[in-house]
């Protein structure tokens, strides 16, 4: 039989020994809730439209996050592959930026900001841009002297050089940077709305800490996971596609 | 007055020894002249000057009686790698440089196709290159090098990595493309045999220097029998035996 069916009989048997545990043990519902129990919170949070705002509202900041990081990070990356003298004067501020941990700048981005999405977007926007702005640095710089020589023989400028042969050489490598990107935009998401949302998943989990409806947190728990699972294949899916000619070719034999 | 001429020309990295040492050379138009030697010798090096990669320490390279400062379109360079972009199609790669120049597409394709087929390689325009053998990809290359018609062709041990079969097909091919376009060649390999068969002249080099040159007057087209006549075979050796112990320059006439 398929592993995935495995993987899914996995799923189910540790549902059961959970619920099962649930209903014979003492363990309080307000510490473990039962499977069944977070099923019913989530169906009716789905159906009553309540969970569906902070959904959108979680899904919006990640992807604005991830699209204003990764674009900031990507054209970062090409314009300090292009310059030596801007590489040298900013890589220490840069990875300054980095080690500091986001979070803590949490609080500052809602002193100037305010409460809400802006503070949060800025927070993803942050965690993604370095991932970008290193593969993409890295990517471009990994081109063989051949390669380079080709393009000088041929008279190519600086742009055709970039455009032709540093950006699709590197192009595996600053996908798999946005990869790595995608699944920190969805944790920059949800802990920045810990600190700064009134909306979103991150926000409901602190309001379900408030009421100590672990039901609730954990109902939540499954919706970004399946969020992050989504958006995780659409990633997979597009770098497929927009790697197709690079993976082209695995011996045939018809040749 | 010749086509290509190399004029006390010199190159050092920083602070070492210099890697080509005074070099004269002189090649007519048509003429297919090949630089043998050892690895580390300066062939490439030279190679690269001639192209324009690299500009000499000292002296001048002339290319149709204008001074080489960089590379030209009209400089076709194959390396000893195919470098092509795996990302493209055989056809895209052999269309790069005319990409590069902005050639319009619609005479791009036609070009293309047609540079293909004297290469042999018509029906593979819509494959990738991982897609092709290692002979393939080297005639892809020189496609790409000869899309431009080139005047001067260099070549960087194009075939050295390449199947002894193989090799020889390729050799033939070249000769025959070389002979129908009239394109001057100046050929590296560390091959003796090959450099005989392809050439009008063989140069050796050894530490940076030319010690021998030798004119290989067997007759053309060659064929593949062409390698085993006795002259052939001489000429051979005449040539090994001059790269064993480095004598003065002197000039070897391939009857002797």
């Amino acid at each position: 039989m398929n592993i995935k069916y495995y993987s899914f009989f996995l799923l189910l048997i540790s549902l059961m020994v959970w619920e099962i545990s649930c209903q014979t043990s003492s363990i309080s519902r307000l510490i473990i809730p039962a499977p069944t129990e977070v099923f019913f919170v989530l169906w009716d949070g789905l159906t009553t439209g309540y969970l569906w705002v902070h959904i959108w509202a979680t899904t919006l900041e990640m992807v604005l996050g991830l699209l204003i990081g990764c674009s900031v990070g990507f054209l970062s990356g090409l314009l300090l592959e292009e310059s030596k003298f801007l590489r040298n004067l900013l890589w220490p501020y840069i990875i300054a930026s980095q080690v500091i941990p986001k979070l803590a700048l949490g609080p500052i981005f809602i002193v100037w900001f305010g409460f809400g999405m802006t503070s949060t977007v800025i927070i993803t926007a942050l965690i993604c841009f370095f991932p970008l702005l290193e593969n993409t640095l890295t990517g471009t710089q990994h081109i063989s002297p051949e390669k380079r020589e080709l393009f000088r023989m041929l008279g190519a400028t600086r742009m055709q050089i970039l455009f032709k042969l540093k950006i699709p050489t590197g192009l595996p490598i600053i996908l798999a940077g946005v990869r790595v990107s995608v699944v920190l935009a969805l944790v920059g998401a949800v802990v920045g709305e810990f600190l700064s949302g009134q909306k979103g998943l991150g926000a409901t989990i602190i309001a379900a800490q408030g009421m100590m409806d672990s039901a609730l947190m954990f109902a939540t728990f499954i919706i970004i996971t399946l969020i992050g699972m989504i958006f995780y294949q659409i990633t997979i899916t597009a770098e497929r596609w927009l790697l197709r000619r690079h993976n082209r070719g695995t011996y045939n034999g018809n040749i | 007055m010749d086509f290509v001429s190399i004029n006390n020309v010199s190159y050092a990295y920083k602070a070492t020894l210099p890697v080509v040492s005074d070099i004269n050379w002189n090649i007519q138009r048509g003429q297919f002249h090949s630089l043998v030697g050892r690895s580390g010798c300066g062939k490439t090096t030279l190679l690269k000057i001639v192209a324009g990669l690299l500009n000499p320490t000292a002296g001048d390279v002339f290319i149709a009686s204008s001074s080489v400062k960089r590379p030209s379109f009209k400089t076709g360079f194959v390396f000893q790698a195919p470098t092509l972009l795996e990302w493209l199609s055989v056809l895209e790669n052999v269309l790069l440089p005319l990409s590069i120049q902005k050639t319009e597409k619609i005479l791009q394709t036609a070009c293309g196709l047609a540079v293909l087929k004297t290469v042999g390689m018509k029906d593979y325009a819509d494959r990738y290159p991982s897609e092709l053998s290692g002979g393939q990809q080297s005639r892809v290359a020189i496609a790409r090098a000869l899309i431009t018609d080139p005047l001067l062709l260099l070549m960087d041990e194009p075939f050295a990595a390449l199947d002894a079969m193989t090799r020889e097909e390729l050799q033939i091919d070249l000769l025959d493309l070389c002979a129908e376009k009239e394109t001057t060649v100046l050929f590296v390999t560390h091959d003796i045999s090959e450099a005989v068969y392809l050439s009008d002249k063989v140069a050796v080099m050894a530490d940076g220097l030319i010690h021998n040159e030798f004119i290989i007057d067997i007759e053309k087209p060659r064929k593949h029998n062409t390698r085993y006549q006795p002259k052939f075979n001489s000429l051979c050796l005449d040539i090994r035996n001059s790269m064993k112990t480095p004598s003065p320059p002197t000039v070897i006439r391939g009857d002797l």
